[in-house]
């Protein structure tokens, strides 16, 4: 007798919210250094966004993992004009991330839904079994 | 949970009417165990569960599990499978109690 089988459903939710959430620290960490023009390396900070795949073996398989995160090199930065600013070059010109925190809000707000919808699926599935040993009285 | 075909393995097997699974009586579980097998198991597992819910807890409180949700979810796992334990425990208990209110 397998008891994983029982919880097959709300192990793959789980997965579902521990990607959410990882997603979410992404786009906090965007959000933050949304106007961070140096990160060490002297280079102004790179939108970051996570990398979804399904997993497909092992106890978890049929759930989603972050299989990587990848830094945004597609959208252009932005140029500023700020002569007094340290990182600005010989023409007044400081390169500011390529975050903009408007989509980075709704990005936030879908992956927060998304979150919720694991979230109910789990509940659902649990009621369900709760429900189903009711049948035995 | 028991998938539906070995499920009816278990009813064949333990069927003394059917040729396949016929064996003498009062030995019910020297090979492939019977229903006190499948009762041992389910006892460890659920064992298991409320160990593993224990430690992901445990995890939580020293940092070694970040998430909040793995924590009840394990919980949820370990609280399930111990009321499916009682349910089983209870038909049991009232089989038992219906065979002793037998007339003699």
């Amino acid at each position: 007798m397998n008891l994983n089988n029982l919880f097959k459903s709300l192990s793959i939710s789980a997965s579902g919210m521990s990607a959410e959430r990882f997603k979410m620290g992404l786009i906090a960490s965007n959000i933050a250094h949304a106007r961070d023009t140096d990160t060490g390396n002297g280079l102004p900070y790179r939108r970051k966004d996570a990398v979804f795949a399904t997993i497909l073996e092992g106890e978890l398989a049929g759930g989603v993992e972050v299989a990587d995160w990848v830094e945004d090199r597609v959208t252009p930065m932005q140029q500023v004009y700020m002569p007094g600013h340290p990182h600005a070059d010989e023409n007044g010109m400081v390169t500011m991330p390529n975050v903009n925190p408007h989509n980075e809000m709704v990005d936030m707000i879908m992956s927060s839904r998304t979150y919720e919808a694991n979230l109910e699926a789990s509940r659902i599935a649990v009621e369900i079994a709760r429900q189903a040993l009711e049948i035995g009285r | 949970m028991m998938d539906p075909i070995s499920a009816h393995e278990f009813l064949i097997r333990n069927d003394p009417s059917s040729g396949m699974g016929a064996r003498k009586a009062g030995g019910g579980d020297e090979e492939g165990g019977g229903f006190g097998e499948v009762l041992k198991e389910l006892v460890k597992e659920t064992d298991e569960l409320q160990k593993s819910a224990d430690k992901t807890l445990e995890g939580f409180a020293d940092g070694t599990v970040e998430d909040v949700h793995e924590v009840m979810m394990s919980m949820n796992k370990a609280d399930l499978s111990f009321r499916m334990l009682l349910e089983i425990r209870n038909k049991l208990v009232d089989a038992y109690t219906e065979v002793m209110r037998t007339q003699v």
